[in-house]
């Protein structure tokens, strides 16, 4: 498969870092192609501009301003995504990912007249996620309701073929971490991303 | 009372920059003193950059353009956030005030693994946003991850908190004026009770 590899993290030697590697890695040792969009290295602006919010909805026009991430987007059979949960859910970069270049006539179309969204990104057939989070498992999950896993398994993943498969990996309580832990998850991303 | 309204939207002829002005104009009525962000026209940059990622845990003080931006926080004694909800969340520049401003020793603090709340001057937090699709699909389908943020994730850092303000208008892809009217009065009403 192609896979589109997204990394939002500021830290060149970042623990997040060495997550990105290894699914690369991995992704890589199974026989897939990855494209690593790095949004840092690249620096990516996340900000919708005034100019992109006027032609939102002018399919086709709107994707100008991004037209080489929407190609990169559209070439993927698969989206992994690698960041650290800050405040619940996704760094502002890759939330600005989500909102300048997952564009209707992109990743959705609006029908004429009204009515539910129709997805547009079918050919993205599994979406992996690795991030870490500072809270417990029990307090983001039990008490918050994750709202960053909400926001992309059962927001945008609708968006991509009808039933794609997920995969959905989180070292929790990094603020407690230890070495042994995150060898732990590391070796779990590793394994995890060799079956992917 | 203080108001710091927090404003995310990148066109000042948007239906967010009337509800801003609804709001603003609602609270300064009703006698408070009102400190409007707007972080499009402020330029507000919203990546943590490496520099601040490597100090976040260290308590330094704030730099650059985050300082005034802390002070700003700090001095609220309600806080607004009015902001269009794109992809079931704030846009990314509001997202970012969150992973820029409300840092360790202004909004909370960790000690021994806990979470503190800290930011004790806030009695009024409130929120007017619009979604695009339908209250059900938002909620049911989705579980609203956006108001999961602010209800759940600011509001407990806020210990002297009164209550909550969610104001949200959805189905804005089918658009009715007489809807955007009502949500206008509304927004009008209960910010007039703050």
């Amino acid at each position: 498969m192609h896979v589109l590899l997204v990394h939002a993290h500021p830290v060149p030697e970042s623990y997040n870092a060495a997550l990105r590697d290894a699914v690369r890695a991995a992704l890589e040792a199974a026989g897939h192609s990855v494209d690593l969009l790095d949004l840092y290295a690249e620096g990516f602006v996340p900000v919708l501009s005034a100019e992109e919010r006027r032609i939102y909805h002018d399919v086709d026009d709107n994707l100008r301003p991004v037209a080489r991430e929407v190609e990169r987007l559209r070439a993927a059979e698969a989206l992994v995504l690698v960041y650290p949960t800050w405040w619940y859910g996704m760094p502002a970069i890759l939330k600005g990912w989500f909102d300048r270049v997952w564009l209707p006539g992109v990743a959705f179309t609006l029908p004429e007249g009204g009515g539910p969204i129709r997805p547009a990104l079918t050919g993205i057939r599994k979406i992996g996620v690795v991030t870490s989070s500072g809270s417990p498992r029990w307090f983001l999950r039990g008490y918050m309701g994750d709202p960053g896993r909400r926001v992309i398994l059962r927001g945008l993943k609708p968006l991509c073929a009808p039933r794609a498969r997920s995969l959905w990996l989180c070292h929790y309580s990094m603020d407690a971490s230890t070495p042994e832990s995150r060898a732990r998850f590391l070796g779990r991303v590793d394994r995890a991303f060799r079956r992917f | 009372m203080r108001v710091l309204v927090v404003w995310a939207h990148p066109l000042e002829d948007s239906f967010s920059a009337v509800l801003c002005r609804t709001a603003v104009t609602a609270l300064a009525r009703a006698g408070h003193s009102v400190d409007v962000l707007d972080l499009y026209r402020a330029d507000f940059q919203p990546c943590l950059s490496m520099d601040e990622r490597r100090v976040y845990h260290q308590r330094a003080p704030a730099t650059g353009d985050v300082t005034d931006l802390v002070d700003r926080l700090r001095a609220a004694e309600g806080l607004l956030l009015v902001y269009p909800t794109w992809n079931f969340g704030p846009p990314a520049i509001l997202k970012g005030w969150f992973d820029r401003v409300l840092l360790p020793g202004v909004a909370f603090t960790l000690e021994g693994g806990r979470t503190r709340p800290a930011l004790d001057a806030i009695r009024r937090l409130g929120v007017v946003t619009t979604y695009g699709g339908k209250r059900w699909m938002v909620r049911l389908l989705v579980g609203d991850p956006g108001a999961r943020l602010v209800r759940r994730g600011l509001a407990r850092l806020c210990p002297r908190l009164r209550g909550c303000d969610w104001l949200a208008l959805h189905d804005m892809n089918s658009p009715d004026a007489g809807r955007r009217e009502a949500f206008m009065a509304e927004v009008d009403r209960r910010l007039s009770r703050w």
